[in-house]
């Protein structure tokens, strides 16, 4: 009997597509799990916080730096503050543990996002990993963004926009609502390197690179963190706490206090640089404690 | 009551998908879920230059051979020079503000599109901007008031178009009480309130009109749709630049402050300080209190600084040198257009400078 | 089912089975390769080679100068360690102690990466002027001497292999390795050094593992980042982990050798 190729190719059909069709981005390794931040690299900044005016290494231009000296920590107790979790741009630089899960269609089992939750102020945010388009820039802007995420070998990237206008530090170094970020979730045994990149063309003059780094909890120990403001200082209506223009005191203060050139202290992308140690060394001890006005670099 | 009508126009076939993709997974009359209105709101389409906006989504909908039930919903028609908020409902359409005079025809036709026949009702313009309300003029006349009662004989003329509503002092600035009108008075709303606040229930939700006195202008208001959860801000908020403050005509830089103030008291965050209470601004895209509390931070603080510097004495010049608000003008300043960094800086100064000492009346 | 509809469905399985390992393979990446596997160097999943700059954001006051003595927070030290970082010296700050692979990685430096035969990678700072050896296939023995870099055996890491494609239980295509990949590097045989410049100690004991990592940033730039995770139980409560992050650079030009203080005796 001869073969009816019709009736073959008819057939075979649904198993050839079966075999091309994408069955959703293959997650070449395991994610999913608790992990618990390893706070050894800027352990100060990160835990109990960092200095005001403290900027040293930091990408940011004038404008952030202004932003940074009007910054008042007072600012965190008006009743609209109080309860706004940390940006996608920082949470992970935070505290708190960490779950990381995927998300799976039920019907073809096609991986659809990622989830993730932290601890403080319940972070939570959707890594979509179907292809979906990033909406557009009049959507709705969020304190976690929308992100996107695929894989590159087995390291997870992520990219994210539609944020709210956040911050990199808690010290008032503020980013833009035109901020957007890439990740990449790297699984080394037991440690997962999160390596964020962020770019902000208003108060960034490169990209800023971070690493955090999680070590995957053998116990799970997640909690809510419900959050309802109130009234905690008696203010004016409409009283927003902030520094004077141009208040450079808590640089001068934070330079005094650790033997640095304001010129350290006060940031800029040059100051992360291995040539900046001969500036460094020309400046230090800092005996010149005040940062000079306009254009001070 | 609801009503079924057929999809006749692309964009309101458009709209009906997305209310459909908002809802299918949810509960009748639910709000679609932040990441859902996130997801889909890539597939808003536009209207000539008007990009829609489905900001709140109410409709139950039920596919019925073409058939759509439409119950509630805000939408907002962003255009080149300002936002048009549309409540669409069972009793009509509510219009808030309307652009230009030069989009005049391109928004009748889009909102034509977009209410179908929910009829416009009520134009509401949230200040008084010449511009805006010979553009209101082109609105309304597409639109049919509910007119009857015992005027019905003597105002018929009022029948075959929608209310024109606005605060008095848009009223009394248009008709130029005391100086040269400014439009003509086919143009000039017809319902004013002159109280601070105003409120009525349409569409199956109380609608609140708070006067925001010496603002953009003297005449803004603040727009609530209670159930929606909907803030309309017009001019107090512009997200793509500083706000603007037409001292000719009233405005001052704390009546701006003092609006947007307010919104932050009307609006209430959502989950984990997302979404929640919805704020349109005059121009650029909505947002949710976090947004509305950064723009009046930001206002506060370079108001203050300028309040400084004129406190000791500085003149406006000197001021201006001294760039103010140079680490917010990368996000919101301008050297060009209608509205620069430097004119925003002169009305802040207009309204914060050290008052002039009254001179002495020389002895006789 | 008939036995007519069995043919079809079979030869149906053998059409498709035959039609798509080329186009699997074409969207998975390639085939896992037969036969001897090639030198390390040919073999590379990723280019490390070339001039990088270390970016020091992270850690600023312990990196760029030399903090006061008894400034260590993070670091989880036993009470030993703390014993022997409280008595540092400040004296001796530069000395190489410095510059040795538990902290090197850390300095404000360039690197030179590039290949030392077929089987070694090795790595030039200008900070302290030292020379790292990263030996493939090769593990240290009774004889090896204990130097301030140690002996580093390097092998790369790469993603799991993608299992073949299937269709309704039939295999057709084949199993395929996913791009990219890492270097791991586990240096044991040191002398002992800091991994601070103001003397916070680790032992001859330590075992000192990195991860290289290198990847392209969305603006074109090309990133090199190190996880270096220090074992010690003399002087740290668990491992110590720190990442690193360097940007390539077209040349050498900005190399600027400095060197350190040799470590007396």
């Amino acid at each position: 009997m001869g073969l009816d190729l019709r009736r073959i190719w008819l057939a075979a059909a649904p198993l050839a597509a079966a075999a091309l069709l994408p069955a959703g981005p293959a997650a070449a390794i395991d994610l999913d799990g608790y992990y618990q931040p390893v706070m050894h690299e800027d352990q100060p900044e990160r835990g109990q916080g960092p200095d005001a005016g403290e900027y040293m290494g930091l990408p940011i231009n004038e404008a952030m730096r202004s932003r940074g000296e009007t910054w008042n920590g007072s600012l965190l107790s008006i009743p609209e503050r109080q309860c706004v979790p940390h940006p996608a741009t920082y949470g992970m630089r935070g505290v708190g543990n960490l779950h990381l899960w995927e998300v799976r269609d039920p019907g073809t089992q096609e991986l659809v996002k990622y989830e993730q939750q932290i601890v403080w102020e319940a972070q939570h945010r959707e890594i979509w990993m179907d292809d979906r388009p990033f909406p557009p820039e009049w959507a709705l802007h969020t304190w976690q963004g929308f992100s996107k995420g695929h894989w590159e070998g087995d390291v997870l990237v992520v990219e994210t926009r539609n944020l709210k206008p956040g911050w990199i530090r808690r010290n008032g170094l503020a980013l833009s609502d035109k901020a957007h970020m890439t990740e990449r979730y790297i699984r080394h045994g037991d440690i997962l390197s999160h390596v964020y990149m962020i770019e902000d063309p208003v108060y960034l003059t490169e990209p800023m690179i971070k690493t955090s780094i999680f070590r995957i909890m053998a116990q799970p120990n997640m909690g809510a963190y419900p959050c309802r403001p109130a009234v905690e200082i008696p203010r004016p209506k409409g009283s927003v706490p902030h520094n004077a223009f141009h208040q450079t005191a808590d640089i001068e203060e934070f330079a005094k206090r650790y033997n640095l050139p304001v010129e350290a202290v006060a940031g800029g992308a040059e100051t992360a640089m291995p040539e900046f140690l001969d500036e460094l060394a020309a400046r230090r001890p800092a005996q010149a404690t005040k940062v000079a006005q306009g254009g001070r670099k | 009551m609801r009503r079924s009508v057929a999809m006749k126009s692309s964009l309101l076939a458009a709209v009906a998908a997305l209310a459909l993709a908002g809802t299918a997974a949810a509960q009748p009359s639910r709000q679609p879920a932040l990441e859902d209105q996130l997801a889909y709101a890539a597939q808003a389409p536009k209207a000539g230059t008007f990009q829609l906006i489905p900001l709140r989504v109410l409709q139950e909908v039920r596919g019925q051979e073409g058939m759509i039930t439409i119950q509630n919903g805000i939408y907002v028609l962003q255009g080149p020079d300002g936002n048009v908020t549309v409540q669409i409902g069972p009793e009509g359409s509510v219009v808030i503000d309307s652009a230009r005079k030069a989009q005049a025809a391109e928004l009748v036709a889009a909102l034509k599109a977009l209410v179908g026949p929910h009829t416009i009702r009520f134009v509401f313009t949230t200040n008084g901007d010449p511009e805006r309300a010979e553009a209101a003029y082109d609105v309304r006349k597409s639109g049919k008031a509910i007119f009857g009662g015992n005027v019905a004989g003597q105002a018929s003329d009022l029948a075959g178009e929608a209310v024109h509503m606005s605060h008095q002092a848009v009223l009394d600035r248009l008709s130029g009480i005391g100086k040269d009108k400014a439009v003509d008075e086919t143009e000039w709303p017809k319902e004013t309130y002159a109280e601070e606040d105003y409120d009525f229930h349409f569409n199956d939700e109380g609608v609140q009109f708070f006067h925001a006195p010496a603002a953009h202008t003297d005449g803004d208001s603040v727009v609530f749709f209670r159930r929606s959860d909907v803030v309309v801000a017009g001019d107090l908020w512009d997200t793509g630049a500083y706000p603007r403050i037409d001292t000719a005509h009233g405005g001052t830089v704390q009546g701006v402050l003092d609006g947007l103030n307010h919104v932050v008291e009307l609006t209430i965050p959502g989950n984990k300080q997302e979404g929640g209470t919805l704020v349109v601004p005059g121009r650029g895209r909505p947002g949710d209190e976090a947004e509305v509390v950064e723009y009046r931070d930001m206002v506060t603080i370079i108001r203050d600084r300028i309040k400084d510097m004129a406190d000791k004495g500085m003149t406006l010049d000197q001021i201006k040198a001294a760039k103010p608000s140079f680490d917010y003008d990368g996000r919101y300043g301008s050297t060009t257009g209608p509205w620069t960094t430097d004119m925003f800086i002169s009305a802040v100064y207009e309204g914060v400078k050290p008052a002039r000492p009254q001179r002495r009346r020389a002895a006789r | 089912m008939t036995r007519a509809g069995l043919k079809h469905a079979l030869a149906a399985m053998a059409f498709a089975a035959a039609l798509s390992p080329a186009m699997a393979q074409a969207a998975q990446g390639p085939a896992v390769p037969a036969g001897p596997p090639p030198s390390p160097k040919a073999g590379a999943p990723i280019d490390l080679t070339g001039n990088w700059v270390a970016i020091v954001n992270e850690d600023w006051r312990w990196r760029m100068v030399t903090p006061p003595k008894g400034d260590f927070p993070g670091i989880p030290l036993t009470a030993a360690g703390q014993a022997a970082a409280n008595a540092w010296d400040p004296a001796t700050d530069g000395s190489c102690k410095a510059y040795g692979v538990g902290g090197l990685m850390r300095m404000p430096t360039r690197l030179k990466i590039g290949w030392d035969g077929e089987a070694a990678l090795k790595i030039e700072t200008d900070a302290g002027i030292q020379t790292r050896e990263l030996v493939f296939g090769r593990r240290p023995d009774a004889n090896t001497p204990r130097t301030l870099q140690g002996f580093s055996v390097a092998q790369w890491e790469r993603p799991p292999v993608l299992p073949a494609p299937q269709a309704a239980g039939v295999i057709i295509g084949q199993a395929s390795q996913a791009p990219g990949g890492s270097l791991k590097v586990v240096t044991t045989n040191t002398t002992g050094g800091w991994v601070r410049k103001n003397g916070v100690p680790y032992s001859p004991n330590a075992t000192v593992t990195e991860y290289f990592d290198r990847f392209k940033a969305p603006d074109g730039q090309e990133w090199l980042t190190v996880l270096t995770i220090v074992d010690d139980p003399v002087n740290y409560n668990g491992p110590f982990l720190t990442s690193s992050h360097f940007r390539r650079e077209a040349d050498g030009s900005k190399w600027r050798p400095k060197p350190c203080t040799p470590v007396a005796g």
